[in-house]
């Protein structure tokens, strides 16, 4: 995977976790907000990131004020400072992952949507159980793939999904005009 | 073959992984009960294809539950063992175990 595409998918991730805190009505919770943008912008020291997020923002919850946005940009300057004097550490990026991950976890409904082209595929599929087997691969999708693999592999199962479905939709199709072919010719 | 009264090997996988799951067996729930299980992965296609022959057959029935939102939207379609299920299962166990019979230990009685 090249490095903007790395970036580009911890910057989804951070996006995901910061609308995760927007729609909590009343209070911020500051894990899946400022902090996780702040740290998904700066990779660094997987250490210091732990101790941070641990120690200082993780447990907090609060209300959205001025004071807020004060206390926010504070503390972004105060981890950017962390980790600018930080080492590089390839275990970070997947810890940084794991915590956007939690962040959205045990929320579906603030989960990414499965991918929109998988799901009109899905629609050609004539099969008459349609509207349960997709409601299923998407609960699915929501509650235990992406916290458990991410959006990426997420989204990629579920195209799968609809491959496997669509191929054997099609398999009997075809199987089914062929049968009907030779009959026809033999009853001749 | 809607008539047909015993039971195919992925039929009473399926039929069982809805006994193990009273009033919550839906399409994921049972796949995921049948995975844990079995380590096989069925498709949700295959699953429904099953239900709903054994649905035309009356040894399961079905009903469709709210709409949530983790489903897009879209409802949960519950089924349930019927009498006629339940004995077409025994039936099938009963074969095994009669087939198995006199064969070596491992094969007879409680074993399957």
């Amino acid at each position: 995977m090249s490095k903007k595409t790395r970036r580009k998918n911890r910057r989804a991730l951070a996006a995901n976790a910061a609308r995760h805190a927007d729609l909590n009505s009343g209070n911020v919770v500051l894990e899946t907000s400022y902090p996780l943008v702040a740290i998904l912008d700066d990779v660094d020291d997987a250490h210091d990131v732990e101790r941070f997020v641990g120690s200082t923002t993780l447990t907090q919850v609060v209300t959205p004020t001025a004071e807020l946005d004060t206390l926010l940009f504070s503390k972004r300057m105060e981890f950017k400072g962390v980790l600018k004097r930080s080492s590089n550490d390839p275990k970070t990026k997947n810890m940084l992952i794991r915590l956007a991950i939690d962040a959205v976890k045990g929320d579906p409904e603030k989960s990414p949507d499965p991918p929109q082209l998988a799901t009109f595929l899905f629609l050609l599929i004539p099969i008459r159980q349609r509207e349960h087997l997709l409601g299923d691969l998407e609960e699915e999708f929501r509650t235990r793939l992406v916290p458990e693999y991410g959006p990426r592999w997420a989204r990629l199962y579920f195209y799968w999904h609809v491959v496997i479905e669509l191929t054997t939709a099609l398999t009997k199709a075809a199987t089914g005009a062929v049968l009907g072919f030779a009959i026809s010719r033999l009853t001749k | 073959m809607a008539n047909r009264k015993y039971l195919g090997e992925f039929e009473e996988v399926v039929l069982l992984a809805i006994l193990h799951l009273p009033r919550n067996a839906y399409g994921m729930k049972i796949r995921t009960e049948i995975e844990e299980r079995t380590n096989r992965k069925p498709s949700l296609g295959a699953i429904y294809t099953t239900l709903e022959r054994l649905e035309e057959k009356g040894y399961v029935s079905s009903w469709v539950g709210e709409p949530t939102p983790e489903r897009g939207g879209r409802a949960k379609k519950f089924f349930r063992i019927e009498g006629a299920g339940q004995r077409a299962l025994q039936q099938s166990q009963e074969l095994s175990e009669r087939m198995a019979a006199g064969l070596n230990p491992a094969f007879s009685g409680g074993a399957l």
